[in-house]
């Protein structure tokens, strides 16, 4: 993808608009999806789109700068620049929207309006009620404020709540959750803080009507990626890949040894059936569509989304 | 770095007659070999080394079954035993040159490098010679200045072909689209590809209606060192999209290929080519073996320019593309052949150690 445009207007927040470097439409995502960014500099990173859905020629992502940032978001608030090549993956969604819920409301802190942002696009799209609470540490530091003010029209569906003009005092969601329909559903994407208080305040209303989008999550990081199973199809034998570890190099430490190059998932030579579980592809190899029909696997860089994932070794 | 309990191809059985000169000189992955025939036309291969003072035996001349040294004169029998050094009685014991088991099938030399009680014969790739009754197969052969690695990696990925074989076998881009299947065997790897509804090569264009489409079909079998045999069928365009073409068969041939290392910086490279009887006609046979030697210059010119880079600069890592899973999966198999063999032959302290 080409970064077509950077915004750099709020402070601690860089928007980048991806476009196809050859025009062509770019693959649909749903409210809530996030793309894998692949950084030069070797780190993978989720970032969650803000535009609306319903456009197919690009993909709008706001990046935060995390104040501990290792070189991810750092990277993209000072070295990118308007026409360069970013690698992503295909849009993913882990935080989707439930289409038939009467009334949404979404509560956000900082940069985690981004996913929030083109779910409100959806429910005006769609004339769905919502109301939406906006935290921010300042005006000055409220993502997408303009845009917020302007859907936030005469029913003053937005509200927002800046610590430095309430002394400080972090947004408290009890009220607001109180007051909700027995039907309304809550998304909140934020910092921890919020979202364990959002959590915390949720009493003894159903959890399906909860929404987390965890958004410095354990998932992104390559070193913290969940221990699955191994199970080769021709001897029985159970493997455990643990997080940290690729496919391959434990089942060489087993002594299954697969025919691999360059292990980066990018020469293909050890694509290897999948007979069994769900893997999560993070190769350059297979087109979206043998991604998605899960037959075979590039066990260099790919995992399993499932607890136990079969080989056909 | 060579496999040595493998079969390498020694040449055509048409390089080694029973002429009185005819003691042909080899450099075989790094091992001096010579040939010869016996009168009743078995192949020797010695290493080409007297165990005298290390002069060529291929210098020597033929009697009877056996080799005379031409620089003092010792005699080797057929299995490489001194049998006389002129001048005195005592033949010392160790005065044996190294004899390698070798074996003929389908007009290739074979001959095996290590240990002579694994030479199984039956561990030579299968192939097409030219006096198969059913097949039409010009020969022929080629030195190129290159190491056998780069060989591989040319023969397991027929992308090339769009680029290289632009003007005889290939030319079309829709070479880098082929989706070969690979499926890894205990010495080597089978690969299928498809191309449909293409045009004809540039090669045999001229042989074809302006508009006619083909779908190709190259059913591959690579085994370790480097030896390439190709079943390669042309059918008229047809429908199917998936496995076997429901257009016409047009043409059935084999092109076999043999790729011996010398050393590290060449290889020689024996090659055939030729239709079925039943698809030939006059002129084919000897077409596609001209056109083997033409596109096969054409790699030469590639491998050979790629191999003084890589020399110059052999730490470099390269980038890796989608091309590369064939080349990687025999490059793969190699260097696992290489470490086991390196295994075995270490010494034994060093494995107690």
């Amino acid at each position: 993808m080409q970064v077509a445009s950077l915004d750099r207007s709020t402070e601690g927040v860089v928007m980048l608009e991806l476009r196809d470097p050859g025009s062509r439409p770019v693959p649909s995502f749903t409210p809530g999806a996030h793309l894998e960014v692949y950084l030069p500099n070797g780190l993978i990173r989720h970032y969650s789109l803000c535009n609306d859905s319903t456009e197919s020629d690009r993909y709008v992502l706001g990046v935060g700068l995390a104040a501990s940032s290792r070189g991810g978001s750092s990277y993209l608030h000072q070295e990118i620049r308007a026409g360069d090549i970013l690698e992503t993956s295909a849009p993913r969604n882990n935080f989707p929207l439930v289409a038939d819920a009467h009334e949404y409301c979404f509560i956000s802190g900082g940069i985690g309006i981004t996913p929030i942002l083109s779910m409100i696009r959806w429910c005006v799209r769609n004339s769905r009620a919502w109301q939406l609470y906006g935290c921010a540490r300042s005006r000055r530091r409220a993502p997408l404020y303009e845009a917020l003010l302007e859907l936030s029209g005469a029913e003053d569906r937005v509200k927002f709540h800046f610590d430095d003009e309430q002394e400080g005092r972090l947004f408290d969601p009890r009220p607001v959750l109180e007051s909700l329909s027995a039907t309304t559903h809550v998304y909140c994407c934020g910092p921890g803080p919020l979202m364990d208080a959002v959590a915390a305040a949720r009493g003894g209303r159903p959890e399906e009507l909860y929404h987390f989008e965890w958004f410095t999550p354990v998932r992104a990081e390559a070193g913290s990626d969940r221990p699955f199973c191994v199970v080769i199809h021709s001897s029985g034998q159970r493997i455990e890949v643990p997080s940290g570890r690729s496919i391959l190099s434990v089942l060489e430490e087993h002594g299954v040894g697969v025919p691999c190059s360059c292990r980066e998932g990018l020469c293909g030579t050890c694509e290897t059936p999948v007979l069994g579980g769900v893997p999560d592809h993070r190769d350059r190899v297979l087109t979206e569509e043998q991604k998605r029909a899960n037959r075979s696997m590039m066990i260099c860089v790919s995992r399993a989304k499932s607890d136990v994932i079969e080989l056909d070794l | 770095m060579f496999v040595k309990n493998a079969w390498y191809c020694a040449g055509w059985d048409y390089d080694v007659t029973l002429a009185r000169d005819s003691i042909v000189p080899r450099m075989i992955a790094g091992q001096r070999v010579v040939l010869y025939r016996k009168p009743d036309g078995g192949v020797v291969a010695f290493e080409d080394r007297c165990p005298h003072r290390q002069a060529a035996l291929s210098l020597g001349r033929k009697e009877g079954s056996g080799l005379r040294c031409m620089y003092h004169g010792l005699r080797f029998n057929a299995a490489g035993v001194c049998d006389e050094v002129p001048g005195q009685e005592h033949i010392p014991e160790r005065a044996c040159v190294r004899a390698y088991p070798v074996v003929e099938k389908d007009n290739w030399i074979w001959i095996w490098l290590g240990d002579p009680q694994l030479a199984d014969p039956n561990l030579i790739c299968f192939s097409v010679g030219p006096s198969d009754p059913n097949w039409s197969i010009r020969t022929s052969k080629m030195h190129v200045k290159a190491n056998y690695r780069l060989e591989i990696a040319n023969l397991a990925d027929l992308g090339h072909l769009a680029w290289v074989h632009e003007k005889t076998v290939g030319g079309s881009r829709k070479y880098c689209e082929m989706k070969p299947k690979h499926t890894m065997t205990a010495r080597g790897m089978n690969s299928q590809y498809w191309m449909r509804s293409i045009p004809p090569t540039a090669a045999v264009a001229h042989l074809f209606p302006p508009d006619m489409l083909v779908d190709l079909s190259f059913d591959i079998q690579h085994t370790i060192p480097c030896n390439w045999i190709m079943h390669f069928r042309v059918f008229s365009a047809g429908t199917a999209t998936e496995g076997e073409s429901n257009g016409q068969l047009i043409m059935d041939s084999y092109t076999c290929q043999a790729v011996t290392p010398c050393d590290e910086n060449s290889v020689d490279y024996y090659y055939a080519w030729g239709p079925s009887k039943a698809t030939d006609v006059p002129g084919l046979a000897d077409m596609l073996g001209k056109t083997l030697d033409i596109a096969f210059r054409e790699d030469a010119n590639v491998l050979e320019a790629q191999h003084l880079r890589t020399k110059e600069e052999p730490g470099r890592r390269g980038v890796d593309i989608n091309l590369d899973a064939g080349p990687g999966r025999m490059l793969w198999l190699l260097d696992k052949l290489l470490k086991e063999e390196a295994k075995v032959s270490a010494p034994a302290s060093a494995l107690a150690g």
